[in-house]
C-alpha cells in the first residue's frame, strides 16, 4: 500500500470506529484510553523507517576454512547427535573429514568468536570425531548421476584425490594415474603414522574405488597421451624436487631430504637407530622426520632453524610434542658445511644467526653472527627446507610462473584441456588448500562439459572468501540441492559475523576441551616397540564431543533460540517454519530484536521503498 | 493471634506487600527505600509469595513494569525514593491517567542536589499532579496497614495509590508491629480481576491516540474516581478498622476541642507534634492538631470542617516549593479561601534535608507564627550566622 493509500486506509477505517461510538453520557466512556473495539486495523508498522531481517552472515571459521566447509552447519548437526548427517555436510566441500581431522592446520580457529570465552571451538577435533564416529567412509551419491565422460586425473596426493571425488560425484569416470606403486602421494609418505595413519588413506581410496574411480598405480601415462581418450585432465604431481642446503659438502653421503627419508621409512627401508640425526628446517616436514628419527631409536635428534621458535612453520603443538619426545631444538642457527671426515664421522658446521629487518615474507630475516661458527658431530643430516615443483616431462604448453604451474582461477593451465592444482601451483602448500584446488578444478572441468563460462558463475559460487567455491552453491547453480539442512528464513549476506556482531551478554566462558594424547612412554615404544607409530592424537570421547560442540556460538546463523520472539514488544515476531516470521503490519522497527539476537543473525535495513517491494 | 514483629518501616512495607499477594514487583534499588525490595526478593525466593520479581535497570522501567503487569491484570507493585520517584515522572502520570492500580512505597528523601539520603517531602509531592492517590504514614504499623488499603482502595476506584512516609524516621527505625493473619487479609483484599485487561483472545488498545472529541471527558472520570475515592478510603478505613481495631482515614484531628490554634502536619513528624500539642495544652494553652493523612485527592470539606473555628492554622511543611512556600500551606489555603471569617494561615518550613525537628522546634514555629504571622512563611530551626557581631 503507498503512503498515500495507508492514509486513506487509515482514515477510512478511523471514521468505521468513529461511528460505532456513541456515548449518551460520560458513564458509558470506559475509564481510561482503552479502544472499545479491536483495533488490529490500525497497523502500526507503518511508523517504521528501519525493518529487522533474519540473515545469515558468515562464521569466522567457515570464512577461514580454504575447503569453504559450512562448520557452524556441521557443529549444529554434531550437537544434536546427527553425525552421518555432519559427515555429509563437511563430504560435499572437503570429502576427507577423516584426513583433515587429522593434518589439518585448521585455520578456521584461528578466528572463531569463542577466543576470548574459554578458548577456540576446538573444530579440528570435531572434525576428526565425525569421521571416526561415522566408520569407514562410504560413497555418497552423485549429485546429478553419471554423466558417462571419462576424465583423468594424474597423482594421487590430496588435490588429486580431492578433484576424483568430486568429479566423481559431479558425474564423471575418473581414472586417477599414480606414478608410484602406492596411492596417496605426500599424504602416505610424506606424513608419518603418528600423525595420519594408513588405514585412513586406505579407507578413502577404498572409498573412492567404490565410486566408479579406477587407479592406476605405477603409471608412466604421458600427459599429452592421456588428452587423447579423456574430456580433460587435472594434474596434481606436487613439488617433490626438495631444496638443497646450498651449502658446501651437501652432496655428501648421509645428506638426504626430508621426504627422502620420510619415504625411505615408509618404504621400511630404513634401518633401526640411525645414530645422532640433524634436520634442519622449521616446518611440518622437518618436525616430522625428526619425530620419525626419534622412534626410529636414534640416539639423538637436533631440529636446526635459523629463525626464532615463533616463526617456525610447524604446527605450534607439533613441535612441543617433538619436544616431549627428546628433540632438541636449536633455534637461530643455520648450516654453513658438511664436513666429512675418513670413516664416515661427520660434523654439520653451523653459524649462530640473529634477527634483522623484517623480509618479503615480513618475517625478520636472520643474518649470521660474526665468528659464532660451531659444530655438531652426527650420523644423519636431514634437510628440510622445502621443496620445488618438477618440471620433469611435462608437456611444453605447461608454462611456469615464478617456480609454480600458472593457472587462472578455475585452475585451467595454459593448456586448455589441462588443469593443475595443489602443491604444484601458487597456493600454500597445505592439505585442506590442495583438497579445496581439486574441487575448485572438478567445478571448473563441469563447466566446461556443461557449456558454462566459470569466469560467468564464479561470483555466484564463491564461499565467503574469494579464493573459495562452494560446492554446494554451484549444486544449487544447476538446479540440484547438495545441503541437507532445512532452508531457513533467513537471506544469505556477505558479511562476517565477527565478535563486534555478537551480543557476547548471552555466552558463558567455557573452557576448550583437550585433546588426548598417547603417553610418552608408550608412544615412544618403551613398553611395546609395535606402538611407536601410533597415533598421537587421541580421539574426543563422544561425551567430550558434544560438550565441545555445545561451545560454539553458531556466529552469524538463527539457532531458534527464541530471543527475538520473547524480546519483541509489538509481539510482531512468531515462529514459523525455519525460524520467525516478522508481521510487519506491526513491527515498528524498534531493533530490539537484532539487539538481543546473540549471534548477528538479524539486521536493521533501510524501510525498502514501495518500488523495491 | 495475630503475630507481633519488631520492624523497620522498610521491612513492614515488605511484609504489607506479602499480605496484599501481589503478583509482580518491579523495582531498582535506591537508598532509602532498598530493603523493601530486598526483603521482598527474599520472600519471593523463599516461595512465601507468588510474585514474578523483576530486576529492572531503571525507575522508568520498574513503573512501566508494573504499568504492563497492571495492564495484564495482575496486582503489582514498586518502591522507590527521590530521584527514582522523579525518574518515573512520566510513567506516574501514565500509571495515573491509564487507570492501573499500581501501589508505590515511596519513601520521602530530599532531592539532590546538595546529594542527600535524609527525609523532605518534596519529592512526593512534586508528583502530585500525576494522578495518584498519596497517604502519609506517621508510624511503622500504620506503614504495613497502609499497603494492604492502598490495594483495596487503588482496585476500588481504579486509581494507583503512593504510600509515602519518611526516611530513616521509619523506614529504618524498628517498631513492633503487628502483622495481621493471612486469612483475614485475603479475605479484606479478595484477587485482583479487572473488568478491562489486556487480552489476546480480544485485542483492544490501551492509551492510544485519544482525540479532543473524547479525552475531556476521560479527564473529568479521574476527577470524580478521585473525589469518589475519599469515601472509599473512609470506608475501607473503618472496615479495616473493625478487623484490626486500627483506624485510618483522611485527616484525623487531635485535642482540637475548644482550640484556637490548630497545628496542622504530615508524616511521622505528627508524633512530634503531638507531643508539643501535648505540652502547650498542660500550659494552659487552646491548641489543637489536625493530621493530614490523604494528600491526593485534597480533602477539602474535611479540611475546611477540622479547621471550622479555629482562628489560626499553623502548617508544618518538611518541604519547600521554591518561590512559593510550603506544598501544604498552600493548599490549605486554598481549601480556606472560600470559607468565611477562615482561620489565619501560617505555613512553617521546617527539617528540610533530614534536619531533625524537636518538640520545642513545634513550639517555636507555633509562637513566631502567632508573633509575626504575616502571611509570609516562617523558617525554623535555620542557623543564624552572626558573623562575629
Amino acid at each position: 500500500m503507498s503512503a498515500k493509500g495507508f492514509a486513506s486506509y487509515c482514515l477510512d477505517e478511523m471514521k468505521k470506529t468513529d461511528s460505532k461510538i456513541d456515548f449518551k453520557d460520560i458513564g458509558e466512556f470506559p475509564s481510561s484510553a482503552i479502544s472499545s473495539f479491536d483495533m488490529r486495523w490500525n497497523r502500526t508498522g507503518s511508523w517504521r523507517y528501519l525493518r529487522p531481517i533474519y540473515v545469515n552472515r558468515t562464521p569466522p571459521c567457515n570464512n577461514g576454512c580454504p575447503s569453504n566447509e559450512d562448520i557452524e552447519g556441521w557443529i549444529r548437526l554434531v550437537s544434536e547427535g546427527r553425525y552421518g548427517e555432519a559427515l555429509g555436510l563437511i563430504r560435499i566441500e572437503n570429502p576427507f573429514p577423516s584426513i583433515c581431522g587429522r593434518v589439518c592446520f585448521h585455520p578456521c580457529e584461528r578466528g572463531c568468536n569463542r577466543k576470548n570465552s574459554g578458548g577456540a571451538v576446538s573444530i579440528n577435533a570435531l572434525e576428526r570425531f565425525v569421521a571416526d564416529v561415522n566408520g569407514i567412509p562410504r560413497p555418497p551419491e552423485p549429485f546429478f548421476g553419471r554423466n558417462g565422460v571419462r576424465a583423468a586425473v594424474v597423482g594421487s596426493g590430496p588435490a588429486g584425490m580431492s578433484c576424483a571425488f568430486h568429479l566423481a560425484r559431479l558425474g564423471f569416470s575418473v581414472t586417477i594415474f599414480e606414478k608410484r606403486s602406492y596411492t596417496g602421494g605426500v599424504l602416505r609418505y610424506g606424513i608419518p603414522s603418528h600423525r595420519l595413519p594408513k588405514k585412513i588413506i586406505d579407507g578413502e581410496f577404498d572409498c573412492l574405488r567404490d565410486m566408479g574411480v579406477e587407479i592406476v598405480t605405477g603409471s608412466d601415462a604421458a600427459i599429452n597421451d592421456l588428452k587423447k581418450d579423456f574430456f580433460r585432465v587435472f594434474v596434481a604431481i606436487g613439488a617433490g624436487e626438495s631444496k638443497r642446503l646450498g651449502v658446501e659438502g651437501d652432496d655428501s653421503e648421509g645428506v638426504i631430504s626430508g621426504l627422502e627419508f620420510l619415504e625411505s621409512v615408509y618404504k621400511g627401508s630404513v634401518g633401526e637407530n640411525p645414530g645422532r640425526v640433524v634436520v634442519v628446517g622449521g616446518g611440518n616436514t622437518a618436525v616430522d622426520a625428526a619425530r620419525t628419527a626419534v622412534r626410529l631409536g636414534a640416539e639423538s635428534v637436533k631440529i636446526l632453524y635459523r629463525r626464532s621458535r615463533v616463526e617456525m612453520p610447524a604446527f605450534e603443538e607439533e613441535v612441543r610434542e617433538a619436544e616431549e619426545e627428546g628433540v632438541e631444538l636449536h633455534i637461530l642457527a643455520a648450516p654453513s658445511g658438511v664436513v666429512v671426515e675418513e670413516g664416515a664421522r661427520k660434523w654439520l658446521r653451523c653459524v649462530r644467526m640473529e634477527l634483522g629487518e623484517p623480509d618479503s615474507s615480513g618475517r625478520r630475516k636472520p643474518v649470521p653472527v660474526k665468528d659464532s661458527e660451531f659444530t655438531l658431530e652426527c650420523d644423519l643430516i636431514i634437510s628440510a627446507i622445502g621443496e620445488d615443483v618438477m618440471r620433469g616431462d611435462l608437456p611444453e604448453e605447461i608454462l611456469f610462473e615464478k617456480g609454480s604451474v600458472r593457472t587462472g582461477f578455475d585452475m585451467r593451465t595454459s593448456d586448455p584441456a589441462i588443469f593443475s592444482g595443489g602443491d604444484m601451483i601458487d597456493l600454500p602448500r597445505t592439505v585442506v588448500d590442495a583438497f579445496a584446488s581439486g574441487k575448485r578444478a572438478a567445478i571448473a572441468i563441469d563447466c566446461d562439459r556443461r557449456g558454462i563460462s566459470f569466469a560467468e558463475i564464479g561470483d555466484r559460487i564463491k564461499g565467503s572468501r574469494n579464493e573459495n567455491v562452494s560446492m554446494s552453491k554451484y549444486v544449487s547453480y544447476l538446479g540440484g540441492r547438495a545441503n541437507h539442512r532445512a532452508t531457513g528464513l533467513a537471506a544469505d549476506i556477505q558479511d562476517i559475523a565477527g565478535i563486534e556482531r555478537m551480543n557476547l551478554n548471552y555466552f558463558d566462558e567455557r573452557q576448550r576441551n583437550p585433546r588426548g594424547h598417547v603417553p610418552l612412554d608408550k608412544r615412544l615404544g618403551r613398553r611395546n616397540k609395535d606402538d611407536r607409530f601410533v597415533e598421537v592424537v587421541l580421539p574426543l570421547p563422544e561425551k567430550t564431543a558434544l560438550k565441545e560442540a555445545e561451545r560454539c556460538f553458531h556466529c552469524g546463523r538463527c539457532t531458534e533460540c527464541d530471543n527475538c520472539f520473547i524480546f519483541c514488544p509489538d509481539v510482531s515476531i512468531a515462529p514459523a517454519q525455519g525460524g520467525y516470521g516478522i508481521d510487519y503490519g506491526f513491527c515498528k522497527g524498534c531493533g530490539l530484536c537484532v539487539k538481543e539476537c546473540p549471534r548477528g543473525a538479524m539486521m536493521m535495513i533501510e524501510e525498502p521503498s514501495e518500488e523495491d517491494l | 493471634m495475630p503475630e507481633k514483629k519488631i520492624l523497620m518501616g522498610n521491612h513492614a512495607v515488605s511484609y504489607g506487600v506479602m499480605l496484599s499477594r501481589a503478583e509482580v514487583i518491579a523495582a531498582y534499588p535506591i537508598t532509602p527505600q532498598t530493603q523493601i525490595v530486598e526483603e521482598l526478593s527474599e520472600i519471593c525466593a523463599s516461595g512465601r509469595l507468588k510474585a514474578k520479581f523483576i530486576k529492572v535497570e531503571s525507575e522508568h522501567s520498574a513503573m512501566a513494569c508494573c504499568i504492563g503487569a497492571s495492564a495484564a491484570g495482575a496486582r503489582s507493585f514498586t518502591a522507590t525514593s527521590a530521584q527514582g520517584l522523579a525518574l518515573m515522572h512520566e510513567l506516574l502520570h501514565w500509571a495515573g491517567l491509564g487507570r492501573f492500580p499500581v501501589v508505590l512505597a515511596n519513601v520521602n528523601r530530599a532531592m539532590a542536589p546538595g546529594w542527600s539520603i535524609w527525609t523532605e517531602q518534596t519529592d512526593s509531592l512534586s508528583q502530585r499532579d500525576t494522578g495518584w492517590i498519596q497517604l502519609y504514614c506517621e508510624t511503622n504499623q500504620e506503614v504495613l496497614d497502609s499497603v494492604i488499603l492502598a490495594f483495596k482502595i487503588a482496585e476500588r476506584v481504579s486509581l494507583p495509590v503512593m504510600i509515602v512516609f519518611d526516611a530513616f524516621i521509619l523506614s529504618h527505625t524498628y517498631e513492633p508491629v503487628e502483622i495481621p493473619d493471612q486469612d483475614m487479609i485475603d479475605r479484606f483484599l479478595p484477587a485482583y480481576n479487572p473488568a478491562d485487561k489486556l487480552d489476546i483472545g480480544s485485542p483492544t488498545a490501551f492509551g492510544a491516540l485519544t482525540s479532543p472529541e473524547h479525552n475531556m471527558e476521560l479527564r473529568y472520570k479521574i476527577q470524580q474516581a478521585m473525589n469518589e475515592s475519599l469515601g472509599v478510603i473512609e470506608e475501607e478505613g473503618r472496615n479495616y478498622a473493625e478487623m484490626t481495631g486500627r483506624r485510618y482515614g483522611i485527616v484525623e484531628e487531635f485535642m482540637t476541642e475548644g482550640a484556637d490554634t490548630a497545628v496542622v502536619a504530615v508524616g511521622s513528624m505528627v508524633s512530634t507534634c503531638r507531643a508539643a500539642v501535648m505540652e502547650m495544652r498542660r500550659a494552659g494553652k487552646k491548641i489543637g492538631l489536625v493530621r493530614l493523612r490523604c494528600f491526593r485527592p485534597f480533602p477539602y470539606e474535611v479540611i475546611r470542617k477540622s479547621l471550622k473555628g479555629v482562628k489560626r492554622a499553623v502548617v508544618f511543611d518538611r518541604n519547600l516549593s521554591p518561590g512559593c512556600g510550603g506544598i501544604f500551606a498552600s493548599e490549605i489555603s486554598s481549601a480556606l479561601s472560600t470559607v468565611e471569617n477562615a482561620p489565619k494561615v501560617n505555613g512553617v518550613i521546617i527539617g528540610l534535608g533530614g534536619r531533625d525537628i524537636t518538640a520545642e522546634n513545634i513550639m517555636e514555629g507555633i509562637e513566631l507564627a502567632e508573633k509575626e504571622g504575616d502571611g509570609r512563611e516562617i523558617w525554623v530551626g535555620l542557623k543564624k550566622y552572626n558573623h562575629g557581631k
